[in-house]
């Protein structure tokens, strides 16, 4: 998972494409964030998660996860478009195809249903 | 990849025990300090394995290995299972071994053949039992076993014919969940959501109407074609952090945990 997580983030950095994690390794404690943090190092994981602990209820309750990992695709609308393509060549080609229609839709191609959202140059 | 998933997470949360205490003696030795007596020893050898297994892993980890090792896998549960099976059927027909038959479902990770004749036992003896309603929730185990039919077969029995509606809606929404779990298409996820629905004309329960919300919430906000529900929280290093902040990207949405 990770390694190809990592080569995704860094083939579409200059895409609209973001890899949001919820993390589940009780990064709410002092200890559970440090051994997170050695382990992200270790395995070059970059991008940003949600923390899951900490809040009521959890997010993974609110959205039902029962295994993990657990994936949602969601268009540049904010729409779910896939859920748990795990195979890695079908998500790459689902994640291509979400972002060619976020491509086209920000050039004005197709006018959006919901205004276009602003790009945030910060965030990874 | 499902089976991994399960063992790990066995690996990260103790298991708890809460089924009702409200067992009444008979025979020689007294249900209740039997049943105590199990979980004592079950929990202490599951504690035991998980130092060991997290050892194991970490170890795993640091010289590469890719798979978690094989007594990440496998949990002790055959003793205590075969255990409990023991009990059930010493205390045959009573409402006691409906608990020691909950615990046969709750904790078999592999243990197909108990998980599939405590549901035969259950539909046979058990099913207009007030206690059953305790034990229908670890259903789930029996589908994991390929036990699909006899789990779905039993629901509908205590959904359809017991005198009790609390037992009737837990087992409505336990089907409800199941079948919103294995559906694979709009049709099976309505027959799941009629499931759930259905709930709030027979019981008051708060805690059942609340699960009826939650699984509902499910079909309405959590399908392919619906609005991702906004998640606001923090992220790992404490920093706030709001899914609608990438709205504009296409998002790879991933639950996730090193563990």
């Amino acid at each position: 998972m990770i390694p190809h997580e990592r080569s995704l983030v860094e083939k579409l950095k200059d895409k609209p494409f973001a890899l949001l994690g919820v993390n589940s390794d009780g990064t709410d404690t002092t200890e559970g964030l440090a051994t997170f943090r050695s382990k992200a190092k270790e395995m070059g994981v970059t991008w940003r998660s949600f923390r899951d602990e900490g809040s009521t209820p959890r997010i993974s309750e609110t959205w039902r996860v029962q295994t993990w990992p657990t994936l949602y695709f969601i268009d540049h609308e904010g729409v779910i478009r896939h859920k748990d393509i795990r195979d890695d060549a079908a998500m790459e080609k689902a994640i291509d195809e979400l972002i060619a229609k976020a491509e086209a839709a920000a050039k004005g191609g197709k006018p959006a249903a919901d205004k276009p959202a602003p790009e945030k140059g910060k965030k990874k | 990849m499902t089976r991994t998933v399960l063992a790990a997470l066995f690996l990260l949360c103790p298991p708890t025990f809460a089924i009702a205490q409200d067992a009444v003696p008979v025979g020689q030795q007294d249900p209740q300090a039997a049943y105590d007596e199990l979980v004592k020893a079950f929990n202490k050898a599951i504690s035991d394995w998980q130092t060991e297994a997290r050892a194991a892993a970490e170890k795993a980890r640091a010289e590469g290995a890719k798979q978690l090792p094989a007594i990440a896998m496998n949990p002790p549960t055959k003793e205590y299972v075969a255990k409990a099976q023991e009990l059930a059927s010493q205390y045959e027909g009573t409402d006691d071994a409906v608990r020691f038959l909950g615990f046969v479902l709750k904790n078999a990770r592999n243990e197909r053949n108990a998980v599939k004749k405590t549901i035969e036992t259950l539909a046979l003896m058990h099913a207009k039992s007030n206690a059953i309603a305790d034990v229908l929730p670890f259903l789930a185990s029996g589908v994991r076993m390929g036990a699909k039919k006899q789990v779905l077969d039993l629901l509908g029995d205590v959904a359809e014919n017991h005198a009790n509606s609390e037992c009737k809606a837990q087992a409505l929404i336990t089907r409800g969940g199941l079948m919103l779990e294995m559906a694979q298409n709009d049709e099976e996820r309505k027959a799941a959501e009629k499931d759930l629905r259905s709930i709030a004309a027979i019981t008051k329960d708060e805690a059942l109407l609340a699960q009826a919300k939650d699984a509902l919430f499910e079909i309405e906000n959590l399908q392919v074609g619906c609005k991702a529900p906004d998640i606001v929280g923090v992220d790992v290093e404490g920093a706030a952090i709001k899914l609608s902040d990438y709205q504009g990207k296409v998002i790879l949405l991933d639950f996730w945990g090193f563990w």
